[in-house]
């Protein structure tokens, strides 16, 4: 069950975020700041990875984090978010009808 | 304006099939497409309302994923000088792949960069309906594994992200802590921690190898 008020908040902060840094443009932030920055969503969206994975049977496990392993070779070489999610995938559903 | 649709729908469906995995109204995960316009940070939004983190919790969470468009509109502003009106477009079009795009040819023109937002965000929205119709067709999602669309999504955004040593350190921290502050506390408190814990540790990585470069 989703709040439509949930939505809302988050367009609306995200409207915020967008209208911020247009209306920062000019001004100088701290290089250390800006650097900071980069590894915010590196660092929560690898914390939701690894997330997704807790709270289900060791098998299940086992077999997701082969398929994303594979994954994410693919897409280092390939830089493809479409090739990431369907060899994902495929791979998933491989070992799945496998074991 | 065809390769730009053709990279917005895939990551549509992903949300759409993602929100239906996790039992959330075609109709909230429509209005969000088209009110939020943002891929990581919606897939995001749909993970922790899946999880039933607490609102504030996803809230921020979602927001720190969205931390790169400020910057975005930084350089788009130090590049194009834009007028109050041309603000305005950017600030409903403005993502990081509509910028990746049209900064790619420079120097950056402001109707590139609106033309590809505007393609991004019909691409986006034409997506998330298929994905959202693909989803409803699929039946459970815990049975079916569809929910499995989520962390391959994060994945998809995370990986070009990792371009050194210092991006595998955050990484690698970020997982760790968040396994660990999970045993403990909800998710919404373990993404956060992870969040300011892994980046800690990506600044203090990049600065000792540029000191032992020097």
């Amino acid at each position: 069950m989703t709040h439509p008020l949930v939505v809302v908040a988050l367009a609306l902060g995200t409207l915020g975020l967008r209208v911020s840094g247009l209306m920062l443009g000019d001004v100088r932030i701290p290089a250390a700041w800006e650097r900071a920055w980069r590894y915010v969503p590196l660092a929560l969206l690898s914390a939701l990875i690894v997330i997704s994975l807790t709270g289900r049977e060791t098998s299940e496990v086992t077999i997701r984090a082969i398929a994303l392993v594979v994954a994410a070779i693919i897409t280092y070489k390939a830089r493809r978010l479409w090739l990431c999610i369907a060899a994902g995938m495929i791979v998933y559903y491989l070992l799945r009808s496998a074991t | 304006m065809l390769p730009l649709w053709a990279g917005a729908i895939p990551a549509g469906v992903a949300y759409g099939v993602a929100a239906r995995a996790v039992g959330i109204g075609a109709l909230d995960a429509q209005f969000m497409s088209l009110t939020v316009f943002a891929a990581a940070g919606q897939i995001t939004a749909v993970s922790l309302i899946g999880s039933d983190s607490a609102l504030v919790a996803t809230f921020i969470t979602v927001m720190a994923v969205n931390a790169q468009i400020p910057l975005l509109g930084i350089a788009a502003v130090r590049q194009l000088h834009p007028t109050r009106f041309q603000k305005l477009q950017l600030s409903l079009l403005l993502t990081d792949g509509a910028f990746g795009i049209a900064a790619a040819r420079e120097p950056l023109r402001h109707y590139v960069l609106v033309g590809a937002g505007l393609s991004m965000y019909l691409g986006w929205n034409l997506g998330t309906a298929l994905g959202l119709t693909a989803g409803g067709a699929a039946g459970n999602p815990a049975t079916s594994g569809l929910d499995f669309v989520v962390p391959l999504s994060f994945l998809a955004v995370l990986v070009p992200l990792i371009r050194d040593r210092s991006a595998v350190a955050a990484v690698l921290v970020a997982s760790l802590t968040a396994i660990t502050v999970l045993q403990i506390a909800p998710v919404g408190v373990a993404v956060l921690a992870a969040g300011v814990i892994g980046s800690a540790t990506g600044v203090a990585v990049s600065r000792r190898s540029e000191r032992s470069a020097a």
